[in-house]
């Protein structure tokens, strides 16, 4: 039997009937923009880039959120989708955007930290491409990105990431991936430069804190938990211990290991004065042993082969029937991040953040997440900045 | 463009330009066209830098 080149063209044209509608999907999920309302405590947004033009015009540039208050005081950087598959964090420095009032010091926010890789998803993983979440006006449509910046946008990989500057062997694909990154430089790979740029931000701008926002598996030791290097760990203490007497949660602290390089938490600590913090929230979506990826276990996190293994006490956190919903891990996110401001201002009065109408843990498991954005259609378009 | 990209790009044309070959001279297996078309199509979107 020959193969003529008939055939050959009809193999050709079902390859391509195939591969045309899908791509069509990634191409609307990578261009999709997500509108954000400028808050009225929003006083100005730039590029990333401004820290650092090596990034100018690349898929790596993020807009910056500044949020300056009336009196001068501390500076605290917010940082979320630095892995855009863990997305309570986005959702909650998106509610400070559109909540927040400043009296004192400045907040600069960066809700999509990897841009490249909220534009990309885990092939093999069926992940779904977006999410809506409810709000009290209608749904709010998110995308849902990868851990990693897109391989369109950081080629090739190499066999095995170096990190700069400590020459610490890390997995190829880590080389893409913005929380292994650190310090980064102004002449490496793009991802290196994304937080070359963000610390150029922390020095520039003398930032106290920075906070980053993370999910992680039940699996994993690493989860419900303020990650924070030796200099942090008093405060990350205190904050720990403050929401679990006052708003009832765990939050334990980690401490940044010393010798595991390419991380915000150990990074910015020794390259910079500011004090690092990761906060991660439980996301039983990236457990292994679930069921498919869908949105409704990225919003509940019910799932039922979590729920036998954690009746044989083989996670890390709680889990009963009512799984990890979106509101508490984002009512986590926040409370912390609130509660870090607090003790750092209570022991640094001259470098005090007062922050006020964003809400915390309790309100937010209450009214939902989606009770405190605003909505884009409604607003002045002056005020709307696509992420 | 870093050199190490350059190369790449190269193989990239050279893995693609054998197999296109290969998808040509073919006469006898059907799953071989089949495989190729699918390896081929990356290497393709590589090439032309769609994204």
């Amino acid at each position: 039997m020959t193969y003529p080149w008939k055939t050959k063209v009809i193999l050709i044209g079902v390859s391509l009937l195939i591969a045309i509608p899908a791509s069509v999907q990634l191409y609307h999920h990578r261009h999709f923009k997500t509108p954000v309302v400028k808050g009225p405590g929003v006083t100005e947004v730039i590029p990333l880039s401004h820290y650092f033009s090596g990034i100018k015009g690349t898929a790596a540039d993020t807009p910056v959120f500044i949020l300056k208050g009336k009196q001068p005081g501390g500076k605290l950087l917010i940082m979320a989708n630095t892995h855009s598959n863990e997305p309570a964090g986005l959702l909650a420095s998106i509610i400070f955007i559109e909540n927040a009032l400043i009296d004192q010091g400045t907040l600069y926010i960066i809700p999509v930290f990897n841009n490249s890789g909220s534009r990309t998803t885990k092939p093999g993983d069926g992940y779904p491409l977006f999410f809506d979440l409810e709000t009290p006006w209608g749904k709010r449509r998110f995308r849902m990105g990868n851990r990693n910046a897109s391989p369109l946008d950081q080629w090739p990989d190499p066999d095995v990431y170096i990190h700069y500057p400590d020459r610490q062997l890390l997995s190829y694909i880590d080389a893409r991936n913005t929380n292994r990154t650190w310090p980064g430089r102004p002449d490496g790979l793009l991802m290196e430069k994304v937080t070359f740029a963000a610390m150029e931000l922390l020095r520039r701008e003398k930032v106290d804190l920075a906070i980053d926002l993370h999910g992680a598996e039940t699996m994993f030791p690493v989860t419900n938990c303020i990650v924070a290097p030796e200099k942090a760990i008093r405060l990350a203490t205190l904050a720990s211990l403050t929401v679990k007497a006052k708003e009832g949660f765990d939050n334990h602290v980690e401490p940044s290991p010393s010798k595991f390089r390419g991380l915000s938490h150990r990074e910015i600590g020794d390259y910079s004065d500011t004090l690092p913090f990761l906060l991660e929230a439980p996301l039983p979506f990236l457990d292994q042993p679930t069921g498919p990826k869908t949105v409704k276990l990225l919003l509940d996190g019910k799932d039922p082969f979590l729920l036998r293994l954690a009746k044989k006490a083989k996670l890390f956190v709680p889990y009963d029937e009512s799984g990890w919903p979106m509101a508490k891990r984002v009512g986590q996110h926040c409370s912390v991040i609130l509660e870090l401001i607090n003790q750092y201002s209570r022991k640094n009065p001259a470098r005090a953040i007062r922050v006020k109408n964003v809400p915390r843990y309790k309100e937010i498991v209450a009214k939902g997440v989606g009770f405190f954005f605003r909505h884009p259609q409604k607003e002045d378009p002056k005020k709307i900045v696509d992420i | 463009m870093t050199v190490i990209m350059f190369i790449y790009y190269l193989i990239c044309a050279y893995l693609a330009g054998i197999l296109i070959w290969n998808f040509i001279q073919e006469k006898k297996s059907s799953t071989k066209l089949i495989l190729y078309i699918l390896v081929i199509l990356p290497l393709i979107i590589r090439l032309l830098r769609i994204k």
